[in-house]
């Protein structure tokens, strides 16, 4: 693993400790759904993780297979999403809507996350 | 407000952010992305809420110009807590028509061609059984020991357990002039 794919990780490992912490925060101060938002951006950080640990598996030193590898499941992987957000706008679900936004932002946010230390 | 609605309404109340959009709203009706300044949240999160709140009741909507309004709904936050503890709830009846399918279980169990079968050993069940046997007697009238003895052989041969049963039980009243029937049991 080079250096950059450390920081990634590290960048990462320090957004999802944040989370965690506001997650936590929120529970506290009676703001339960705002919580639950928070749970999800958290698992959609780990589900990235995981992503670009195996991407590092298959690879092994090879820099742009990984880059290729991960944008690939970056795009795939939120597709569903993208499609959840649309019927629900369709059907007026706010809820859903919420839900499926925050999904999509927090893969665009790892997404950029990723642009800066990897590309 | 029926007992569902109350309980989504209590959900809905009980997260600081929501208490703190219905305050706003208390002070002015509001749009979607002022309410999101005001309280430090992102707009989808705010209308995230507003149909929460929206849903329970809480709050109603209205356009204005560009804007669509949110304004708390007074109706609903003027009913009275002690009010929607004292409505009948759907719970209870069902208990009710739990409790009645199990009388007639017990009855069924215990009686067969009128006749008492034998007096149940649980106290939960016999006093099924003896309220059943109560239905006999008249309300508001004197019976003499006597008569009380024929009615409930009418059921069972052991009407001395039976009789005092049921005055131990409440059913039955007893005085130096005879017994009755006792109201409400």
């Amino acid at each position: 693993m080079d250096s950059s794919q450390k920081t990634f990780l590290a960048h990462l490992e320090e957004r999802e400790k944040d989370i965690t912490q506001r997650a936590a925060r929120f529970r506290e101060e009676g703001r339960a759904d705002e919580s639950v938002f928070e749970n999800i951006r958290l698992n959609i950080y780990e589900i990235f993780t995981t992503v670009f640990g195996v991407a590092e598996k298959n690879c092994g030193g090879d820099r742009a297979a990984l880059r290729d590898f991960f944008l690939q499941k970056m795009e795939q992987i939120p597709e569903n999403w993208k499609l959840s957000f649309e019927k629900a706008k369709e059907h007026g679900d706010a809820k859903k809507m919420h839900i499926e936004g925050i999904k999509l932002e927090t893969a665009q946010e790892i997404r950029n996350i990723f642009e800066e230390d990897i590309m | 407000m029926t007992e569902n609605e109350a309980i989504q309404l209590f959900k809905c109340l009980a997260d600081k952010s929501r208490l703190q959009i219905l305050k706003s709203l208390a002070v002015e009706d509001m749009y979607v992305e002022r309410l999101a300044e005001r309280l430090g949240l992102s707009a989808p999160t705010i209308s995230f809420h507003l149909k929460k709140l929206s849903d329970a009741g809480a709050v109603k909507s209205y356009k204005s110009q560009y804007y669509m309004m949110y304004s708390l709904n007074p109706a609903i936050f003027k009913v009275r807590i002690l009010d929607i503890l004292q409505q009948e709830s759907d719970e209870a009846a069902l208990q009710e028509r739990r409790d009645a399918e199990y009388r007639k279980k017990v009855l069924d169990a215990f009686f067969e061609y009128g006749k008492l079968k034998a007096i149940p050993a649980q106290r939960k069940k016999e006093r099924i059984v003896l309220a059943y046997i109560s239905e006999a007697f008249e309300y508001g009238r004197m019976y003499s020991e006597r008569e009380v003895n024929l009615i409930i052989s009418d059921f069972h041969d052991d009407f001395c357990t039976i009789r005092r049963d049921m005055i131990s039980e409440g059913l039955l009243g007893r005085s130096s002039v005879g017994y009755w029937r006792m109201e409400g049991k």
